[in-house]
């Protein structure tokens, strides 16, 4: 190693970076201590309903009935992340009916290592329900992991097995509406929770049900009332609390400040932070009106 | 570091090295499995535990380790400093994540297996979709030979051969399938979506209640702010002042910063929240779903 | 699909329930002619493509940006347009680029070709790789790939060739020591790779953005917190990165095709579709409130 000199350091905890961190540091204490308190006082925590998760057994008893499969896919993970892992949690809830039921499934992977362990819960879970003889080896299955290609397949099993009953968790792209946009034509149940929001809408347009946002972190919690999982979504509502008190006290500050014209220690301050303010994109003068205002505010 | 020359210098005596290497550390980890293997099931949970949790630490640490602004001669890094290892704390990191690339290689056999599982049967059953799956088994083989043959082709001095030689036919088949025929595949998959956006949003956008009346009202305004046909309509309302803020695009705009984004926000803001509690709980091993136990 | 009864049908229940295959037809009508037969249609510049624009216009001969470009011919419609338009703004300005892709391995086999035609054009000042430009060329490891070049950028590319010699040997990377030495990172991207860039990128360096009109919802929060510069969203995005161009490189000295291509070609096409989309809506909500008049189904 040649002769090095530390030109600088903390890097990450410098300008805002501290903030960051103690952000950080504030959530994961509160969802331990939400952890906790949770153990200790099970049965004090309620979730409000969430129409999508009540229906699995409904959409899987429709397939039951038609003698149809049920359709489940993970998401996109480009690995086994926390993302895929909390879909095949829901999935387990909903192969658990459909093993109950003697369901045919079909859960259709994009990832090897999801799909890895996608077929060992599946297993898991036929044998815990007395019924390992059921379980079909070829019910989950890894497809491709290139996404046209998977959205290609997965469109062709549902137009194929007709199925009754479609679960999309995860991750999700431009392929959500071709795999949606197909099951609607079958007919099929469709629940969706995506974590990719730009994918929300298209799951509305197309779907019966949609879990929004971090409802789909909520769903285990929900299906399992595990003391450790209600804990943990006390501890975030907390985090949420928090932001929002954040979010109020900033609007004040930020309002005072707006209300006067920018300074030249200002506009240092911003260069220094490497966010110089660009023309047009200052605090707007009191002759400029609201929408004209409103547009500008954000990049000033 | 000399032991891992061969990946640098791919001469044929190193490519010797790395097939000892290989051996090596192949019979290491049949070794490890076999140990592991032996693990009564109740020690299991702990044993997976543990591992999870270090194997996270290491992610935690290249966040939280302080990281310094380095000069050495003319070019300045960053780097992780630690003050008894020697080394930068990312030259550790860059091999953790070569050892989950590899990893994730090897991983993907079991999906080939599944796919040739599941196909195979089809064709030797004489299903009825049995055609399709002979026409999937053929495409694999003949994008993975073309692939590897035009890699070795395009590589032969990297894998050891000595005498360059361009090989124009199999580039050419490389093109073909993967550039000519993938990709346009890949294209033609995406652009459905374009019909499938229409007919959707026909079916779902009626305004059956207030919420739904509100929700299509605000999509049309945008949608409109984007056609210029449309903002045709409200170009003689003044670009300045009051009257401003009624032209299309204006609105369209209000719209996209002041309510689409913050709720987008605090739908970002939840997502964050959930998946750093479901982290929390995988990397203590507290989490309490099928898929870890 | 299920089949209803043939019963004599009136026009208000065809319109509420109209077979999606018609719609379909219609689509691919109107788009069909009007790719082959575009027309001109005028542009209003959104101004968060315009910040972009006016810093990357604002660099100087011999500047370095880089660009990391992870769209593939899935997106060519959004994408492709955005990249040639960033290829002839930077051409122009005498601005030196170094490319990598992460994403999908024949990025550099779609993009080079692209980037050599665009270079033989009038105004590109006959852009050579090597010399003024250098590909990196495909990552597999996106969070690797991303780190590496923050903390430092030769050691993150050295690896990769161009005529038997390193890269960062080139004049492209002269004087780039570190990231914060290249005065613009541009992301075009039809995934989201964008994300690695915001969590990673520290540095005083810009972030620049051109995506896909799916992804602008998403990404528009870091624009108005001005961690990007500015972002290009869409065909719109490229139309409106053309439109620039040649206000600045006006039609006499600069031909027509030297200035639009995809983007304003794709641009009625685009606003046709999306007048399709809302008529289909109003017309099943009118057969719908008719419907409802009338008692009938709703």
């Amino acid at each position: 190693m040649g002769e090095q000199q530390v030109l600088e350091s903390f890097l990450q905890y410098g300008r805002y970076g501290w903030l960051l961190m103690l952000t950080t540091a504030l959530v994961v204490a509160y969802l331990l201590v939400g952890i906790v308190l949770a153990r200790k006082r099970s049965g004090a925590v309620t979730i409000r309903r969430i129409p999508g998760l009540d229906q699995i057994d409904e959409a899987v008893g429709r397939a039951t009935e038609t003698a149809r499969p049920v359709l489940m896919v993970p998401g996109l993970s480009g690995a086994l992340d926390g993302i895929a892992v909390q879909a095949l949690t829901i999935f387990a809830s909903i192969i658990r009916t459909a093993a109950r039921f003697s369901t045919p499934i079909r859960l259709l992977n994009y990832h090897p290592a999801v799909y890895a362990v996608a077929q060992e819960i599946a297993k898991d879970v036929y044998q815990t329900e007395g019924v390992p003889d059921k379980y079909d080896v070829d019910s989950v299955r890894f497809v491709s992991d290139r996404q046209f290609a998977f959205a290609a397949a997965v469109a062709g099993t549902i137009q194929r097995d007709k199925v009754a009953a479609a679960f999309y968790m995860g991750d999700f792209y431009a392929e959500s509406l071709i795999m949606a946009e197909n099951a609607n034509m079958v007919g099929a149940i469709q629940v969706a929770a995506t974590t990719q929001f730009t994918q929300t809408p298209f799951f509305i347009a197309a779907c019966d049900y949609v879990l929004l946002g971090d409802e789909f972190y909520a769903a285990s919690a929900y299906l399992g009332r595990e003391p450790v999982l209600l804990g943990s979504l006390v501890g975030a509502d907390w985090a949420k609390l928090t932001f929002m008190a954040f979010a109020v006290v900033a609007l004040v500050v930020h309002s005072i400040q707006a209300s006067r014209p920018l300074t030249d220690q200002d506009r240092q301050r911003f260069e220094e932070y490497g966010t110089p303010v660009l023309p047009g994109q200052e605090y707007p003068q009191r002759n400029e009106y609201f929408f004209n205002w409103i547009n500008r505010i954000p990049r000033g | 570091m000399e032991l891992f020359a061969f990946t640098i210098n791919r001469t044929p005596e190193n490519w010797a090295t790395a097939l000892l290497a290989a051996v090596l550390v192949i019979f290491a980890t049949s070794i490890l499995l076999f140990g592991l293997s032996r693990i009564p099931s109740n020690m299991r949970r702990p044993l997976v535990g543990l591992f999870v949790f270090i194997s996270g630490l290491f992610w935690i640490l290249d966040w939280a380790l302080p990281r310094s602004r380095v000069q050495e001669g003319a070019t300045t890094s960053v780097k992780t400093l630690i003050p008894i290892y020697p080394y930068d704390y990312q030259e550790v990191i860059n091999v953790l994540v070569n050892v989950s690339q590899v990893m994730s290689g090897i991983i993907l056999a079991l999906g080939v297996l599944s796919i040739l599982r599941v196909h195979f049967k089809k064709v030797f059953k004489g299903d009825r979709d049995a055609f399709f799956s002979i026409v999937l088994l053929g495409s694999m083989a003949a994008m993975i030979v073309i692939g590897l043959w035009d890699w070795i082709a395009t590589n032969r001095e990297a894998v050891g051969m000595s005498t360059p030689e361009a090989n124009e036919t199999i580039h050419t088949a490389f093109s073909i399938v993967f550039l000519d025929m993938l990709q346009i595949l890949d294209a033609a998959m995406f652009s459905l979506i374009a019909f499938f956006i229409l007919s959707a949003a026909y079916r779902a956008f009626r305004v059956r209640s207030i919420e739904a009346t509100i929700m299509m009202a605000v999509a049309l305004i945008v949608l409109l702010g984007f056609i210029p046909l449309a903002m045709a309509l409200t170009a003689g309302l003044p670009a300045d002042g009051f009257l401003s803020n009624f032209r299309i695009e204006n609105m369209k705009t209000w719209i996209l910063l002041n309510m689409s984004t913050p709720a987008l926000r605090a739908i970002d803001l939840g997502l964050g929240l959930g998946l750093l509690a479901m982290a929390l709980r995988i990397l203590l091993g507290i989490e309490k779903g099928v898929a870890v136990d | 699909m299920i089949q209803e009864p043939q019963t004599e049908k009136n026009i208000w229940q065809t319109l509420y329930a109209i077979d999606r295959r018609w719609l379909y037809l219609i689509l691919i009508i109107v788009v069909s002619i009007l790719v082959v037969n575009p027309i001109t249609v005028p542009n209003v510049v959104d101004p968060a493509a315009k910040s972009l624009y006016d810093y990357l216009s604002g660099l100087e001969e011999g500047d370095f940006v880089y660009i990391e470009s992870d769209w593939t011919n899935s997106t060519r419609g959004e994408s492709r347009g955005q990249f040639e338009a960033l290829m002839r703004l930077l051409m122009r300005k005498k601005v030196r680029f170094c490319i990598s892709t992460l994403g999908d391995p024949q990025i550099p086999d779609i993009i080079r070709p692209i980037i050599n035609q665009i270079a033989q054009e009038p105004g590109s000042n006959n852009y050579q790789e090597g010399q003024d430009w250098v590909m990196a060329g495909y990552f597999p490891n996106l969070e690797a790939h991303v780190s590496g070049l923050v903390n430092n950028i030769r050691n993150a590319v050295k690896d990769k060739q161009f005529a038997g010699k390193s890269i960062v040997d080139t004049p492209v990377f002269e004087g780039i020591n570190d990231l914060s030495d290249a005065k613009c990172v541009v992301v075009i991207t039809g995934s989201s790779t964008i994300n690695l860039w915001y969590e990673r990128l520290r540095a005083k360096t810009k972030l620049g953005l051109m995506c896909t009109a799916v992804m602008s919802g998403e990404n528009i929060p870091y624009y108005v917190s001005r961690q990007l510069v500015g972002i290009v969203i869409g065909a719109k995005g490229a139309f409106d990165f053309e439109t620039l161009l040649a206000e600045e490189w006006p039609a006499d000295e600069y031909p027509d095709y030297t200035n639009y291509t995809s983007g304003r070609r794709y641009m009625s096409p685009l606003f046709f579709a999306l007048m399709l989309l809302i008529l289909a809506v109003v017309v099943g909500n009118i057969a719908m409130i008719q419907l409802k008049k009338s008692g009938g189904r709703s």
